[in-house]
């Protein structure tokens, strides 16, 4: 992808309309629940809490994805541990997962080598990724409420991604979900009855760092994730 | 006071209108779905239905039209209190209405949870 | 007991007893249909099962006494799964349902079915604006109820001119010329597609479509209104 074609996607007018959309949620969240806090004298505000982070997480991860486009020369690859990414967005997504009531599960069994990559960008993608499932899983009746945090070896490399019990991670969701990002209101309408912006920023930051979202399976999960190619020279370090 | 099937696919959203209308006196079912809400209703017989129109796989649209296709549901007030701005439905509002029994719209990002509990106690039905 | 195949669209449900449902469908040859289908209601456990909305499906029924047959059986032909999917697709769907019924008696010709089969085609399509899906629709509907705007000669009978603009007369159902009217070459052209009989997938590759299908809408959902779905 050449840089304009990855600048035109963190860029797009359609990625920030879906942002804008979905940030109404947090702050719909918060707005009612400071309401019903008022009505009723009730003081427990960790709802609240969760819903503000989770939309400046939102934010940040966007905003981050626009610099990574644009100023690319500013951003330095370092040898990654993937494992310890995962066990980071976990820890992020911890206090909205709680809220939703959806299990987080990290399975990094297996000894990975390092990649070389922006580890703030991964980061960012995969939180971004991972709140929007966090939020969606309840919402889709008959999936298990537990999101598995995940990395395996491919032929392709080593893939990174969040995994759920659900078909509706499957097959072409990704492919119909780009296609319809500014055709529909909910183009992710399998999973999410948001708009998805999540998926997509996470979409963009990755485009951003030459890296792609694809579907993916581990185990018997369905879900979504990156491929990296570990470093071999980092391994004999 | 009512008996309140609730439609709303946001869990956090979903606890909090939860929370406001049963400090109000109203007894409330709450469905993430389309599909869980028809057998809840099938149940549990509610009274008025909240409805957000962007469900995950099946709309509230489609909810509406398979509710009303039963007789003994085709009376029973609907409040859609949606993200889809009502401007979007301004050429259906009469289909809504009419045919869908649609008595209110509230668009969730400008209706306070005090509109909608006006709003819910005023469609509630009239109990002796 | 006489059995008769055709294919249909539905056009409504409704409940019925216990066990029962009704459907009304529209044919291509027997009209508009009620059907009884037969411990069609089990559990109310699946949307829209059975008879498939947004469908053609070919069906054998045993026509009754009175204006009530009996479906003996129906097997989905063709099935616009896309609709569904998208809440402004599925609400614009359900419209355009609802204004054929209302726009025709129990029995509307086949040019009818294939309006409403060729309109679930494009909505499924998401390439297809739904916008300018309700627009085509009603233009179908005014052309077949004999409501179609004069397209060649304003209301004096004086010949559209490409250099001239116009506002539109709805008693008239032609346009007037007007130094400063609302019409120009470009939206004429357009109506003249629109009532032409192309599908909408085509009208997508018109030049400029989103600046002139506003007008060109208010024109259409005006006449609707007026003649055909008058309150």
């Amino acid at each position: 992808m050449t840089g304009d074609e990855t600048k035109s996607t963190i860029l797009s007018q359609e990625l920030l309309l879906s942002l804008a959309e979905e940030l109404k949620l947090p702050l719909i969240q918060i707005a009612r629940r400071a309401e019903q806090a008022g009505l009723s004298s009730e003081a427990d505000l960790k709802p609240i809490q969760v819903s503000a982070d989770s939309a400046l997480r939102l934010i940040d991860s966007y905003a981050l994805g626009v610099r990574l486009a644009t100023q690319p020369e500013n951003f330095e690859l370092e040898p990654v541990s993937i494992s310890s990414v995962l066990y980071d967005v976990g820890q992020q997504l911890d206090a909205l997962a709680k809220s939703y009531g959806v299990a987080l599960e990290l399975n990094v069994a297996g000894r990975f080598a390092p990649v070389i990559a922006h580890r703030q960008g991964l980061q960012a993608a995969l939180t971004s990724l991972g709140a929007t499932l966090v939020e969606a899983l309840p919402a889709q009746e008959y999936s298990q409420l537990s999101l598995q945090l995940a990395t395996h070896r491919s032929r392709y490399g080593i893939v990174a991604g969040l995994y759920a019990d659900t078909r509706q991670l499957a097959g072409d969701v990704l492919k119909r979900g780009r296609h319809l990002q500014r055709r529909s209101r909910q183009p992710l309408v399998t999973i999410s009855h948001s708009n998805g912006a999540g998926v997509f920023v996470a979409d963009a930051i990755l485009k951003a760092m030459g890296l792609e979202l694809i579907t993916s399976r581990h185990q018997h999960l369905h879900g979504l994730g990156t491929v990296l190619k570990s470093n071999n020279q980092l391994q004999l370090v | 006071m009512a008996d309140i099937l609730l439609i709303e696919p946001d869990k956090l959203l979903a606890e909090t209108y939860f929370l406001a209308l049963d400090q109000a006196g109203h007894r409330v079912m709450a469905c993430a779905g389309a599909q869980s809400a028809i057998l809840v209703a099938d149940r549990h017989q509610p009274e008025l239905v909240i409805l957000e129109l962007q469900l995950v796989e099946h709309s509230g649209i489609e909810f509406l039209y398979e509710f009303r296709s039963y007789p003994e549901w085709q009376d029973i007030a609907v409040i859609v209190n949606s993200f889809v701005p009502p401007s979007e439905f301004s050429a259906s509002q009469e289909l809504l209405r009419d045919e869908l029994g649609v008595v209110a719209y509230l668009y969730k990002p400008r209706a306070s949870l005090q509109q909608l509990l006006g709003t819910v106690s005023k469609h509630s039905p009239v109990k002796a | 007991m006489k059995r008769l195949i055709t294919r249909g669209i539905v056009l409504s449900r409704t409940e019925y007893g216990e066990a029962d449902r009704i459907v009304t469908m529209l044919t291509p040859d027997q009209g508009k249909l009620r059907l009884m289908v037969r411990g069609a209601r089990r559990l109310k456990s699946k949307l829209a099962g059975g008879i498939e909305l947004f469908s053609v499906s070919d069906i054998t029924f045993m026509p009754g006494r009175g204006d009530m047959g009996t479906l003996i059986s129906a097997r989905l032909s063709r099935h616009y799964a896309n609709i569904v999917k998208d809440i402004d697709r599925v609400q614009l769907g359900y419209e355009l349902i609802k204004q054929l019924d209302r726009a025709t008696e129990d029995s509307p010709e086949s040019d009818y079915f294939d309006l409403l089969g060729q309109a679930f085609a494009a909505l499924d399509d998401s390439a297809v604006p739904p916008e300018l899906i309700r627009v085509w629709f009603q233009a179908g509907l005014l052309k077949l109820a004999g409501h179609e705007p004069n397209l060649l000669t304003d209301a004096a009978g004086q010949k559209l001119a490409a250099d001239r603009r116009y506002n539109f007369d709805y008693d008239a159902m032609a346009f007037m010329a007007q130094s400063r009217g609302g019409f120009a070459a470009d939206h004429i052209k357009f109506l003249r597609l629109l009532f032409s009989g192309h599908q909408p997938q085509t009208l997508t590759q018109v030049q400029n479509l989103k600046t002139l299908l506003p007008a060109c809408q208010r024109l259409v959902q005006t006449s609707f209104q007026l003649h055909i779905n008058p309150r």
